[in-house]
């Protein structure tokens, strides 16, 4: 029994050693910090003792005199240790977003102060934030972790994905670390870094969960469920895994009759996405169909649907009118991957430009067709 | 050693190719690097064998020390790597290795510093990013354009300007400073964006950058569009003041304009650059109100534009204070005596625009007040109608000009032939006549319009200071009570001029517009068209892309310009085109549908060229009593993407005359298609 803790010890500890060295003593770091073990290496087998190590990770320790049993609890206490640290790691390089905006116009129009969150994606001074938080700020200003502000510029902005570049002439600024996609999964415990409700709270962090993910509320892409709180002046700022990598971008809560405590990011590979099409042509090129697709009442709902999308009626310029498809047909796949509703559609074409070629399958009545659509550019 | 060496190598093979230009000299830097051609240019000097390169990851690499040098970055290079520091930041780069320290952060680059024919490269789009630059491509030239701004004198701004100063930009951040005193009670708390209040006066302060190369003229028109086009809020106010010419040796426009409730003036400064604008407005309590906003003067006289923004606020203020407003209200502006007679009473008393507005009972029987007909007309723009109680309009304006009284009349004819079609008009010639003892001219304009008769008596007298105007408008029908027209007159000749009790506090709008239809307020373009809209009228509607409506600021004639297309979807989901005469052959046929009673096809569908383009023109009216009454012009003309565009051309019978025809007409010939 005894060894059998030692190894769940020795898998959940980072540890460090030179096997070259013949009486050595390992040395074991736990999150960052090297602590005081005694630990020795017998047969290539590190033993460390298992109070110290569990307890420097941020678990209760403690042992049961009549079943013989140790007992660790790794529950609060990862939440009390970690979450500071991915804060204080993170902090640096979310910004506050504070700008002017009219509203109305002519005679009636008026100004006011409204305010998002950013993410520092170059060192040069690039951020990323909401496109709703500065499309209508007519001065951008942002402010730093340190307490400085710098005025801002919109350098790209994609109100499809609801993601803004915006830059300010300060360099030397710390660059967020983004989460590899297949790391979001649900029940993480992530942190919503931001500036929710007042600007005055600036930097502040709520915790939650990833409690789902590719909902499709009313974006164009598939987004992240959290139950983080993600206020109006947390949009724009970032999702964050416990490691301290950005897995979303918070985007303002979903409102609706009933829902609580709903939230939603727009996640890392739409993020990267947008990121890498500003890059290379400053703006998202989308391929387009140039058709209404309808979808299935069941994918309308949210539901998972096998309905497939009815064209319901092309653009003159329309790829699917070039390939002879016909208003009612049903499309069932794209290049072999089943569509069944319009965010699936977008999510498939991430990996297409406007130009390429494309196989979409489609019912027309009992016949199955398939053609070759010249994917156009969107708008 | 030998790394040294070749590093020290290396540094002076790329000095020697450094071009001169940097941003040491430009507030701005342009680099393009084309790795396929092997060019590169810093600010429009090329660069000598840049020595680029793609490296296998299809990172494009580019000389360490051009692009240092091309920022004016220090550098120090060691046999390690290179230290460089811009903008207050340090950037450790070590010799082969990706990895690159900036402050106290560290970061990967695509590929690592290294040498390449002895040359020190670096990734361009890394490097040159975190100096703070832009880095775009040109696909068409395959040139990688690298663009900067100098941002080693930028610091961090106070974001808590913004909520207290508003536009930083255009206060002390800008290279135009500004500056102007302001009165002692100006409440700084509650300067809010660019508002500014202080107690009652609110005064609003903008600068614009001129980006359009809006002139003086431009804008003197466009404040006065402004203050004469916002509808009921300030149409019964008066531009007692327009001012255009030099202040402080600058081009400079003034309007300002009082109503019963509200003085509000503008001030527009032009310099190269920027428009500098103030605006303010009082709330009208009494006199010493209007003698408070002379404020402005003392403002306005300390407006300096070189103002070195020293200290943060950048609003320097001074002692000068508001004078203490009276408590009661007090008027001050009457000139005249007058009895009411018979049910004569005053309605309303436009104060500051000296004007008294009386009515008394109608005589007309209660059956023939038809409720519907008033209704119909309460919201538009009703006819002026016998049915409304007869009216006395008194109005007093000072003589600045010596105008004699015969040609001020002859502007009030003019103005009242201009706004109503002579088809329902008749005006009599100016008259001579007296009010009580007071010699006087008079005109009698009458309109006769579907059987709905007015009659307007205007009464003109100068008494040497003061010129007054006295307008009586009846119903013909009033006439037939034999009091009506006796208490009426004798009322008049109780009007009795009196002595002045106050200084001149303002002219008459002499409403000009009319007569500088030419001038252009503004160009207003699209894709697709531009035409030019006179001046006084205004647009709406414009840039929404299909539909533009053009009016006339005070008067009743407008025009619709809209865009459409000529294919469209039916439900089916079938591609439907259509030809520009089968659709405009729809669109009569769809209001004859409508309403096939009250629909008449004044002009048929005839096809004509306009402007070089295939066009039908129509003329729909409507009929009652098997009468037209009113008409609407359509002009359908091709576009160039299966489009067309419609100006819709509604006429008023009552309303329409040859000026608004001709007004029209203008705008229409003004088109340029594109």
């Amino acid at each position: 029994m005894k060894k059998k803790l030692l190894v769940c010890a020795v898998i959940l500890a980072v540890f460090s050693f030179d096997l070259s060295g013949a009486s050595f003593s390992p040395k074991v770091m736990v999150n960052g910090s090297i602590i005081p073990t005694d630990a020795l290496l017998i047969d290539d087998r590190t033993y460390v003792p298992l109070r110290g190590v569990f307890e420097a990770a941020g678990a209760q320790v403690s042992w049961d005199e009549e079943s013989g049993t140790a007992v660790i609890n790794t529950g609060s206490a990862q939440q009390d240790t970690l979450v500071p640290g991915v804060i204080e790691k993170l902090s640096p390089s979310v910004v506050g977003i504070i700008g002017k905006c009219v509203s109305g116009s002519g005679a009636s129009a008026y100004e006011y102060i409204a305010h998002g969150s950013g993410v520092v994606v170059k060192s040069g001074g690039e951020i990323l934030t909401n496109a709703h938080v500065v499309t209508d700020m007519i001065m951008i200003f942002v402010v730093l972790n340190d307490g400085s502000s710098y005025e801002a510029k919109v350098k790209h902005i994609d109100e499809e994905s609801d993601l803004a570049l915006i830059k300010i002439n300060k360099i030397g600024l710390p660059v967020a670390k983004f989460a590899d996609t297949s790391d979001i999964v649900v029940g993480k415990m992530v942190v919503a870094i931001g500036t929710p409700i007042s600007f005055s709270l600036r930097n502040s962090a709520t915790v939650g969960y990833i409690s789902g993910i590719n909902r499709a509320v009313s974006g164009t892409y598939r987004l992240i469920q959290t139950d983080a709180a993600v206020n109006s002046g947390n949009s724009g700022g970032p999702l964050v895994n416990l490691d301290g990598e950005v897995i979303g971008i918070n985007s303002s809560g979903y409102v609706g009759y009933g829902i609580e405590s709903t939230n939603f990011a727009i996640p890392a590979d739409t993020v990267n996405y947008v990121l890498r099409h500003f890059e290379a042509y400053g703006k998202v090129r989308r391929p387009s169909l140039k058709a209404e697709l309808k979808e299935d009442w069941l994918a309308e709902l949210g539901v998972p649907s096998e309905g497939g999308l009815t064209v319901r009626s092309m653009d003159k310029d329309s790829p699917l009118l070039y390939a002879e498809f016909a208003n009612g047909d049903i499309i069932s796949a794209i290049n072999g991957t089943a569509v069944n509703s319009i965010v699936e559609v977008n999510e498939l074409f991430k990996s297409f430009l406007p130009g390429d070629t494309v196989t979409v399958t489609a019912a027309r009545g009992a016949d199955i067709i398939e053609k070759q659509v010249v994917l156009a550019e969107g708008n | 050693m030998k790394k040294l060496l070749s590093l020290c190598a290396a540094l002076l093979l790329c000095l020697s190719a450094l071009p001169a230009s940097s941003f040491a000299e430009d507030d701005f830097l342009v680099i393009y690097v084309n790795a396929a051609m092997q060019t590169m240019s810093v600010n429009s000097e090329p660069v000598d064998s840049p020595k680029l390169f793609v490296s296998s990851n299809g990172t494009t690499m580019v000389p360490f020390e051009v692009i240092a040098a091309a920022f004016g970055c220090e550098t120090a290079y060691s046999d390690t790597g290179a230290v460089l520091t811009y903008a207050g930041v340090t950037m450790t780069f070590t010799l082969d290795s990706a990895h690159v320290t900036i402050d106290k952060y560290d970061f990967t680059m695509p590929e690592a510093l290294t040498y390449a024919d002895g040359v020190l490269t670096v990734p361009l789009r890394f490097m040159t990013e975190s100096l703070g630059a832009d880095c775009g491509y040109d696909a068409e030239t395959g040139d990688i354009i690298i663009t900067a701004e100098d941002i080693t004198q930028s610091s961090s701004v106070d974001f808590r300007m913004l909520l207290k100063y508003g536009d930083k930009e255009r206060i002390g951040h800008s290279g135009e400073k500004w500056s102007f005193a302001t009165p002692s009670d100006f409440d700084m708390e509650e300067y809010w964006g660019r508002y500014f209040y202080a107690e009652d006066i609110s005064f609003q302060m903008t600068a614009s950058k001129n980006t359009e190369n809006v002139t003086l003229e431009m804008i003197y028109a466009t404040i006065q569009s402004m203050y004469s086009g916002m509808g009921y809020y300030y149409s019964s106010g008066v531009l007692y003041e327009k001012t255009m010419g030099t202040r402080a040796g600058l081009p400079y426009a003034c309007i300002k304009l009082r109503n019963t409730w509200e003085m509000a003036e503008t001030h527009v400064f032009l310099t190269d650059d920027y428009i500098y604008m103030f605006m303010a407005t009082v709330p009208f309590k009494d006199l010493n109100d209007y003698r408070s906003i002379r404020t402005m003067d003392d403002i306005l006289s300390s407006f300096r534009i070189d103002y070195d923004g020293t200290d943060e606020n950048t609003v320097d203020i001074n002692t000068a204070s508001f004078k203490a407003r009276g408590e009661e209200y007090k008027d001050e502006c009457i000139r005249w005596e007058i009895t009411p007679h018979g049910t004569w009473q005053v309605e309303t008393y436009y104060g500051f625009t000296n004007t008294f507005f009386m009515s008394c009972e109608t005589g007309i029987e209660e059956e023939t007040q038809d409720s519907d007909y008033y209704d119909q007309y309460y919201y538009d723009d009703y006819p002026p109608s016998s049915h409304l109680n007869p009216s006395l309009q008194i109005s007093v304006f000072t003589n600045p000009e010596n105008q004699s009284i015969e040609a001020w009349a002859a502007e009030k004819i003019k103005k009242e032939k201009d706004s109503f079609n002579p088809e329902f008009l008749t005006v009599s010639e100016l008259a001579d006549c007296t009010i009580g003892e007071y010699p006087a001219k008079k005109f009698t304009a009458s309109i006769d319009y579907e059987g709905d008769e007015s009659v307007l008596e205007a009464y003109f007298l100068y008494d040497g200071s003061y010129r007054y105007m006295l307008e009586l408008a009846y119903d013909p029908r009033e006439a037939q009570s034999p009091e009506f027209l006796e208490n009426t007159y004798k009322m008049l000749d109780t009007f009795v001029p009196t002595e002045a009790e106050i200084e001149e506090i303002g002219n008459l709008l002499t409403y000009d517009g009319y007569e500088k239809t030419d001038a252009i307020l503004e160009q207003y373009e699209n894709d697709y068209m531009s035409f030019k809209a006179p001046f006084l009228w205004n647009v709406s509607g414009y840039k929404t892309g299909s539909y533009i409506s053009v009016y006339e600021a005070y008067g009743s004639t407008h025009l619709y310009i809209s865009h459409d297309y000529l294919d469209d979807i039916d439900d089916d989901g079938n591609v439907l085109y259509k030809t520009l005469e089968q659709e405009a052959s729809e669109g009569i046929l769809s209001m004859r549908r409508a309403n096939p009673r009250g629909t008449v096809v004044v002009k048929p569908l005839t096809g004509y060229t306009f402007k070089g383009r295939r066009a039908y023109t129509f003329t729909i009216g409507t009929q009652s009593d098997g009468k037209v009454t009113d008409t609407t012009e359509y002009i359908m003309y091709e576009g160039k993407d299966n489009d067309f565009f419609v100006i819709t051309l509604p006429h008023q019978e009552l309303y329409r005359n040859t000026r608004t025809d001709k007004i029209r007409q203008q705008i229409i010939d003004s088109i340029v298609l594109k």
